[in-house]
């Protein structure tokens, strides 16, 4: 799809697009930044010690390759844990902003 | 700051030099000093501290001390070491706060008590978790007597929590509420003097209601990260390698500008990304080039695994050593630095040199880009911005027809270890205000009602999945009759998936995955070979393969536990009591404390669905066993062993 299709797609489905660009962008980055700490501390939370320093040995090599195995080998259905995490997080936010709206 | 003699920096350059190692030796316990009176910690400085790399490590780790501002120190109650992630680390200021004031507002003032007592709360919860685990082991005489009272004294203080979390959390949201509503009273104010008509103003003030939904997402975010914050701050010291990581990576990533944030996040670099943010393209265009797939991900992300994301930080850590620089020396050291290029060369480098900025740099990197080359991040923010631009969050303040983030809710519930029941059960007890759009009229017992909509909703559910042709299809697969008992019990086959609900159209089940489809059907297996007359190994290996997806080789369940665990042990663990009643793996699971059931060495840190598969593999090995289709002596044999021999 053209780039620029995608962002107008991006800005419209975000029901955000008559806000100003700033404010479209800001939804965006406070959810995916309470997302990635999410993402970093279960992924990193499922490794022993040793297995972390293992994951920057792997991480150092710059293979892909390698890090995909590792966490293949390493977290017991890691996509799964994270698609968990992911739903975990989205059905948290729904339900609080509800309750922000709602009070 | 040192005050250092202009003069010196117009003598030759390595006397200039010297004579800024001097002054520095003699200038940093002054530095110190007045540091310390503002709580500095200056830890242990070793005699080979007063060296050039030494004296200028310090130095440049008392200036970023102080960068933070002291108000922030104080929130934390910490006398951190400059440099340190726990000193870098905190709220998400740069993204998502609404805006800094000098004095705490009322909102930060409940945002933060909110915190503070979500935290007691989850620690009440796992002491009282914890000890309810245990009281099936103390069942006689004083030990009883003491642990009950533990408990009652731990589930009274957990209770007691709860009920301080919901007033915080009341007071809380009531702060957020209260300031939206002065901001909307403002505007209108604002309007009402502009001479507008009344007509206008309302039409200018349900837009401006628009960003009110915003600002609820955002707050919403931001106190989730700040909990996020609070289980780093609370983990203890075995865990300080992994509160390092994360807060080293969360600080680099709250020092990108915002469109490098978005950068991150969304897509955590593809090439396009990665050249978006060096090169400053509009946050609009990051955005684009992050939703390019996950292929994409996939395949640009090695490249950036170490070497792409080092090479940015490293520029920027440079640039901010440059800045460090100047901030020391002032206009004084940029006449310096244009009259010898080396000069330059040497206090940069000495800035450069500061102790684990190279560390920190490899940290950054390898967990950053580990998590790119996995494609696992980018899996997960392109999860949450199909969210966000999806119907599926918030209410709307001003308008039920808003689309994106202000439509009505639609929930994707990840399937439990209670079926597809169990998840709309628990969605509709946790979140009131949905069961209210689902017809809950805010009297009834949500308990009893959530029971009998989810009925109703399965009945719904189950009448328009039997007419769809893939279903029948997966049915006939899995081996079951295509009809809603059939249906019915292959959702005890869940090994993931999700339950999708949404008030106009009900429910339906998505991205499910059948364990059956994994492992299996044994007893065609068994019917097979028996049709074949003889039993021998070769029969039973060609069936097995052909019963049993390749994925199961794959998966990570498995994996973990195909050299550790024999057919045998994996038959005790698992006995029929489990496998052949409908509820016996739910009851082991919770009659035992969850997962520490099945955890140790054996399974490690097994989750509900792990333990799911486990109960259906030995559910399978115990059909060829009672059948007599493998020799006694295989069953001593790892699941590994097993495989190889019978089906790999």
């Amino acid at each position: 799809m053209p780039t620029q299709s995608i962002q107008q797609d991006i800005i419209k489905e975000l029901g955000i697009d008559e806000l100003p660009p700033a404010k479209q962008e800001e939804v965006l980055a406070a959810m995916t930044e309470a997302v990635l700490k999410r993402i970093t501390l279960v992924l990193l939370e499922s490794l022993s010690e040793e297995k972390r320093n293992e994951l920057e040995e792997a991480s150092k090599t710059g293979d892909a390759g390698k890090v995909n195995e590792f966490f293949v080998a390493n977290v017991p259905n890691y996509e799964k844990l994270i698609q968990n995490e992911v739903a975990k997080f989205k059905q948290d936010m729904a339900q609080t902003v509800d309750m922000l709206l709602a009070a | 700051m040192l005050n250092l003699n202009k003069r010196c920096w117009r003598t030759p350059p390595v006397l200039a030099f010297n004579f800024y190692l001097k002054t520095m030796a003699e200038e940093l316990p002054k530095h110190i000093q007045s540091a310390e009176e503002l709580g500095y910690d200056p830890g242990v400085i070793k005699p080979e501290d007063f060296n050039k790399k030494g004296l200028a490590e310090k130095l440049v780790e008392i200036e970023e001390w102080k960068d933070i501002e002291p108000q922030e120190r104080a929130r934390r109650g910490e006398s951190a070491v400059a440099g340190s992630p726990e000193a870098l680390r905190g709220p998400s200021r740069a993204s998502v706060a609404p805006e800094r004031v000098e004095t705490p507002t009322n909102l930060e003032i409940a945002r933060r008590e909110f915190i503070d007592v979500w935290s007691q709360d989850q620690q009440a919860g796992k002491a009282s978790g914890k000890l309810a685990k245990l009281k099936g082991f103390f069942s006689l005489g004083e030990k009883r007597v003491q642990k009950k009272e533990e408990i009652a004294a731990a589930t009274l203080e957990k209770g007691q929590a709860e009920e301080s979390l919901a007033v915080k959390q009341k007071d809380w949201a009531k702060a957020f509420k209260e300031k939206q509503k002065n901001l909307l009273e403002g505007k209108k104010q604002e309007l009402v003097g502009s001479g507008k008509t009344q007509e206008e103003i309302d039409k200018l003030v349900n837009e401006y209601a628009k960003e009110l939904v915003a600002e609820a997402a955002k707050e919403a975010a931001l106190v989730d990260g700040l909990k996020s914050d609070k289980q780093i701050e609370e983990m203890g010291a075995w865990r300080k390698g992994l509160n390092e990581k994360v807060g080293n990576f969360m600080d680099w990533y709250k020092k990108l500008p915002l469109k490098g944030r978005m950068a991150v996040s969304a897509g955590l670099l593809t090439v396009g990304a990665a050249g978006a943010l060096a090169g400053g393209v509009p946050g609009a265009m990051v955005m684009s080039a992050a939703f390019a797939g996950q292929a994409g991900l996939r395949v640009l992300g090695g490249a950036l695994t170490a070497g792409g994301l080092e090479q940015l930080m490293k520029g920027a850590q440079q640039r901010s050593a440059e800045k460090r620089i100047v901030k020391e020396f002032g206009d004084k050291s940029s006449e310096a630095l244009e009259e010898d290029s080396k000069l330059e060369e040497k206090m940069v480098g000495l800035a450069q040199a500061k102790k684990g900025d190279k560390a920190k740099r490899f940290i950054l990197a390898g967990t950053a880009g580990a998590l790119v080359g996995s494609g696992a991040l980018g899996y997960a923010i392109r999860n949450v911005a199909d969210w966000i631009k999806g119907p599926s969050m918030g209410t709307p303040v001003a308008s039920s027809e808003q689309p994106g983030i202000a439509k009505a809710a639609a929930e994707k519930l990840p399937i439990g270890e209670r079926g597809p029941g169990g998840a709309i059960i628990d969605y509709f007890k946790a979140n009131p205000e949905a069961a209210k759009k689902f017809g809950w009229d805010g009297q009834a017992d949500i308990n009893k009602w959530s029971g009998a909509k989810a009925h109703n909703l399965w009945l719904e559910h189950s009448g328009q999945a039997l007419k769809n042709p893939e279903t029948l299809a997966e049915l006939k697969k899995l081996g079951y009759s295509a009809n809603a008992e059939g249906y019915a019990k292959m959702m005890h086959r869940i090994g993931e998936g999700f339950v999708e609900l949404n008030p106009k159209s009900g429910m339906n089940l998505a991205d499910m995955d059948y364990l059956k489809a994994y492992f299996g059907d044994a007893d065609k297996v068994i019917e097979e070979v028996k049709k074949s007359g003889e039993i021998t190994g070769d029969a039973l290996k060609k069936l097995v393969t052909e019963n049993v997806k390749p994925e199961l080789f794959k998966d990570g369940d498995y994996l973990a536990l195909k050299d550790k665990v024999s057919l045998e042990t994996l038959l005790k663990d698992f006995p029929e009591s489990v496998t052949d009643n409908k509820y016996g793996l739910a009851n082991k699971w919770h009659g035992f404390g969850g997962q520490e059931a099945f955890s140790g060495d054996r399974y490690g840190n097994m989750t509900y669905n792990g333990a799911q598969k486990l109960s259906a593999l030995a559910k399978f090995a115990r059909q060829l066993v009672d059948k007599k289709l493998v020799p006694s002596e295989d069953m001593a044999k790892t699941v590994g062993q097993f495989f190889e021999k019978y089906g790999k």
